[in-house]
């Protein structure tokens, strides 16, 4: 076969130490300012968009609704789809996301106590 | 320009615009773009603590990202759907409660607004788009490790330069940071190297440093007052004969099909000038150059003197290695994985192709292959990646033609590439796989394309000509060498037919030759060669010996002796810094074990024997006996008659020759004309006989003592070869005479030191050998005093004149190891 066996020699520790706490403390820092920055943004309304009818139906079509299905590209995949917005224009995108995620075990987890009540 | 078809199409081997700025990773599903800058970064997190474009955004302070157009959602801007917000260190996905679709919504504040039970939406559920110090792998993939691994090994330190760099030039690259200074020392090849632009960082800057010397020195190196012979070719183009006597200062290469301009100042007639082609070069039947007129545009033919030649150097060989290293490390398709690796020192598990092997070892009208030679022809076929090592006179050619057969057979269909460095070892090797039946296309440089060679029916430009299937192509060939050129119309349909016959005689081929730097032209860049033979391979500079291999290749043997000359290098700093290692010793050097080919059929078994035992421990062995290496109708006073060999002492003071660049030695060049006339009149031709000499002073004064003042008529030593050891690599002689020249009691032994060069020298003789030289210095050097007390034992160490040779008493110590 094709495969290749490659043995990297182990990557040499960094001469530089102080790289990575120093990212952390970038890191953080970035994160922390972001927050602040927004903190005094004006309180929008309550995010409530109702899902176009339109999109719906494309969820069913190409996730035959929402189970693990041949139409998503890869094994174990679950489809969602994005909501978008081009200008004022609405769009929805495809997104695949691992079925072993655990966006997907907790939105399922949800979703199953959703539809028994 | 000549070779006008140079750059036609010539691909870019740049990275795309989206590769990672930091690795190259270029997979569109991988990267995504700082809105800021707009560079673009990859998802790896190799050697830092955050993905690439999570490093990026924080130590930039950038905060924007956008998706690539063809990544799986399309050119998407990564915003807020509620309020349009970009700032990605604030953006999560949120779910919907009772279907698979979701938004993006920034953290504070609107995903932060509490939310209601009614609500379309679970706001609970927000879930960053940064985790682990990397985007979801859902949405921007991280790249496999196979990506990884051909990626460029980046350090932190470098990302921090780069970072630092681009606040002022935000166009600068990695490669303006590794640039060397002017004035530094260019960093040395290495044997095992991180990745592949790791590797393009290390030669790139050798190869430009050998490119601008070699540019310095030709365009440096006008000549003159060049006296000029006109003449007619018979393709009707004008030739012009002259000498140059600056080519014998040796710092000028010259070869057949090179570019010269002829100048005329303008005195008897107006100024003008011409740009022309090499076709001969000196050689030891005249010093005469004689070249072509590209056009014969109102030459000054009745002018003679007063003429000036400047030299026109092409980047060309050096834009190929360049283009070549752009290709190893950028384009993933260019050489197999499993090369890739092994040729940077990876540490590679062995692989083995899965092919059918041939039932017999040998190919058709050549002759049957011995043992060793078998053993080679058996073990490359499945191997990946092989060296043979081919010691002088041990079949290398046949061999190799074997290989090729055999290769061609197994692989029907697609082409075998058949590469060496030298225009002489690619005929060589075309003419014996020509003999096997196969299909072969010689391809040539268009400046060579004039030159007559033995292999000249298989040129692909010959092969257009004599393509009879094609009248149209037909009727303007004999139109262009009727009139020489052709209309602006019918020159393009010439053309386009041209280069159709051209594909169809390629494709079609078995087996592509070419030059090293050949496997560069632009007619075969459509074409993938998945085998490679390289020939000679330890004369190619490295980077040489790469252009065939980036042409999607996943078998290559190389063939060469790395204890025989390696690649000349003009430039003594880039020389130093490794360019003169071929790969084949850097491949050694990896731990891949060359095949030897074992069994010798050129020397008598006495002039092997010293060869065997200090260059492949003794491994060689004899194809051919004492008997058959002896020849009794010649009589020559060997001083032991069944060991046809000596080395002549002498102490004759050398001279600077007058030049004031090179040496001389009157002594030996005398004892040189007395051998060859002994030899002569004993009924050896001349062109059997070759002198070895390693200085351009001592080869003239030899050719000149020759026609004025030797025994014989002056024509009599016309086919005799006087040059340099270089010169008669790979080539063989009944007789060689090695005339050392230095004789001092301070100084060194120059170039006679390198072991390779000494090696090549007492390799060339079939018959007999003679050595001239001062055997009190020589046996300064280890390995000369070796060679001396060899002569010595077998009584042919000698003193006097050729009429009454007698043993030499002459005794030496033993010198220190590595003592000049
Ligand atoms: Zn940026
Ligand atoms: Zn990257
Ligand atoms: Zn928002």
């Amino acid at each position: 076969s094709d495969e290749v066996v490659v043995h990297l020699p182990p990557q040499e520790e960094e001469e530089d130490d102080g790289y990575d706490d120093d990212f952390e403390k970038e890191f953080s820092k970035v994160m922390q300012e972001s927050l602040e920055s927004r903190k005094h943004e004006r309180k929008p309304a309550v995010f409530d968009v109702a899902i176009p009818r339109r999109v719906k139906e494309q969820v069913s079509s190409a996730a035959g609704g929402g189970e693990e299905s041949d139409a998503a590209e890869g094994e174990g995949e679950v489809t969602f789809m994005l909501l978008t917005k081009k200008g004022s224009k609405q769009q929805a995108k495809v997104m695949a996301v691992p079925a072993d995620s655990d966006f997907v075990r907790s939105t399922r987890s949800k979703l199953e106590a959703e539809q028994e009540e | 320009d000549e070779d006008g078809d140079y750059g036609r199409g010539e691909p870019h081997f740049e990275l795309p615009a989206h590769a990672c700025k930091y690795c190259g990773i270029h997979s569109t599903s991988s990267v995504v773009k700082c809105m800021q800058c707009n560079k673009w970064f990859c998802n790896a997190s190799t050697s830092t603590p955050g993905s690439h474009i999570v490093n990026h955004l924080v130590r930039s302070k950038h905060k924007e990202v956008s998706l690539h157009p063809e990544s799986p959602l399309g050119e998407t801007v990564l915003e807020c759907y509620n309020c349009g917000c970009r700032n990605v260190f604030l953006l999560g996905f949120i779910p919907a409660k009772s279907d698979t679709v979701v938004v993006l919504l920034c953290r504070q504040p609107c995903a932060s607004v509490p939310s209601s039970k009614d609500m379309n939406w679970d706001l609970s559920q927000w879930l960053p788009l940064i985790e682990d110090r990397a985007f979801l792998n859902w949405l921007v993939k991280v790249p496999s490790e196979q990506e990884r691994f051909r990626s460029r090994q980046i350090t932190k330190t470098q990302i921090q330069k780069l970072e630092q760099m681009w606040t002022e030039n935000r166009d600068a690259s990695l490669e303006d940071l590794e640039k060397p200074g002017l004035d530094d020392e260019p960093a040395p090849v290495l044997l095992r190297y991180e990745d592949a632009y790791h590797y393009q960082n290390t030669f790139a800057p050798l190869v430009k440093m050998e490119a601008d010397y070699d540019k310095q020195l030709k365009e440096s190196q006008t000549q003159e007052d060049v006296v000029v012979r006109w003449d007619m070719g018979l393709n009707k183009k004008r030739l012009a004969y002259f000498q140059l006597p600056k080519l014998e200062q040796g710092d000028i290469r010259l070869a057949v099909g090179d570019e010269i301009v002829l100048r005329y100042k303008g005195e008897l007639s107006a100024a003008w000038q011409a740009t022309c082609h090499v076709l001969k070069i000196p050689n030891n039947i005249s010093d005469e150059i004689m070249v072509e007129l590209v056009r014969d545009d109102k030459a000054p033919t009745a002018c003679t003197h007063n003429f000036a030649v400047d030299f026109v150097w092409k980047s060309v060989s050096f834009d190929r290695m360049q283009q070549a290293m752009k290709m190893f490390a950028v384009e993933e398709n260019s050489i197999s994985s499993y090369l890739f690796h092994l040729l940077l020192g990876h540490d590679v598990e062995p692989q083995m192709l899965r092919v059918t092997m041939p039932k017999r070892f040998s190919a058709p009208n050549l002759p049957d292959l011995n043992h060793s030679q078998v053993y080679a022809v058996k073990s490359v076929l499945q191997k990946p990646l092989s060296l043979i090592q081919g010691p002088p006179g041990t079949g290398k050619t046949v061999t190799s033609a074997t290989i090729v057969y055999h290769l061609a057979k197994m692989n029907p269909g697609t082409q075998v590439l058949v590469v060496a460095p030298s225009n002489v070892a690619v005929d060589q090797l075309t003419e014996k796989i020509h003999q096997t039946g196969l299909k072969v296309v010689r391809m040539t440089a268009k400046s060579r394309e004039g030159l007559d060679s033995p292999v000249n029916f298989l040129t692909l430009h010959e092969q257009v000509e004599n393509n009879g299937t094609n009248p149209d192509l037909q009727r303007f060939i004999k139109l262009k060498n009727e009139y020489g050129e052709l209309n602006a119309a019918d020159q393009k349909k010439y053309k386009n037919l041209k280069r159709a016959a051209e594909r169809e005689i390629l494709t079609n081929a078995d087996v592509i030759c070419a030059t090293c730097v050949g496997a560069g032209d632009p007619r075969l860049q459509k074409f993938t060669f998945r085998t490679v033979l390289v020939d000679e391979a330890t004369q190619a500079a490295e980077p040489e010996a790469l252009i065939p291999l980036v042409m999607g290749c996943r078998q290559v043997v190389f063939v060469g002796d790395h204890k025989q000359l390696g690649p000349v290098i003009l430039n003594k700093r880039a020389a130093a810094a490794g360019l003169r290692q071929s790969l084949f010793e850097r491949i050694i050097n990896l731990n891949v074990r060359p095949i030897r080919l074992e069994v010798q059929y050129r020397m008598h078994p006495c002039l092997s024997e010293f060869p065997s035992n200090m260059f492949y421990e003794g491994s060689l062995q004899n194809g051919v006996t004492i008997q058959e290496r002896l020849r009794k109708s010649v009589s020559f006073p060997w001083p032991v008659v069944e060991t046809p060999m000596f080395f002549l002492g002498s102490y004759g003071q050398e001279e600077i020759s007058s030049s004031g660049t090179s040496y001389l030695n009157r002594t030996e060049a005398a004892n040189c004309e007395k051998i060859v006339t002994r030899l002569m009149k004993s009924g050896v031709q001349a062109s059997q006989i070759g002198i070895i000499t390693p200085y351009e002073g001592q080869r003239s004064y030899i050719v000149s003592h020759m026609q004025y003042s030797a025994a014989m008529k002056k024509d009599a030593y016309k086919e005799l070869e006087v040059a340099s050891v270089d010169a008669f690599q790979g080539r063989e002689k009944d007789y060689i005479i090695l005339t050392c020249v230095r004789s001092n009691e301070h100084q060194g032994i120059g170039f006679l030191n390198d072991p390779r060069r000494l090696n090549v020298a007492l390799t060339r003789a079939k018959f007999g050998l003679m050595i001239l030289g001062n055997p009190k210095l020589l046996a300064k050097n280890l390995l000369w005093w070796q060679l001396l007390m060899m002569f010595k034992g077998k009584g042919v160490l000698v003193e006097g004149t050729l009429s009454s040779l007698k043993e030499s008493s002459v005794r030496f110590e033993r010198p220190r190891q590595g003592k000049r």
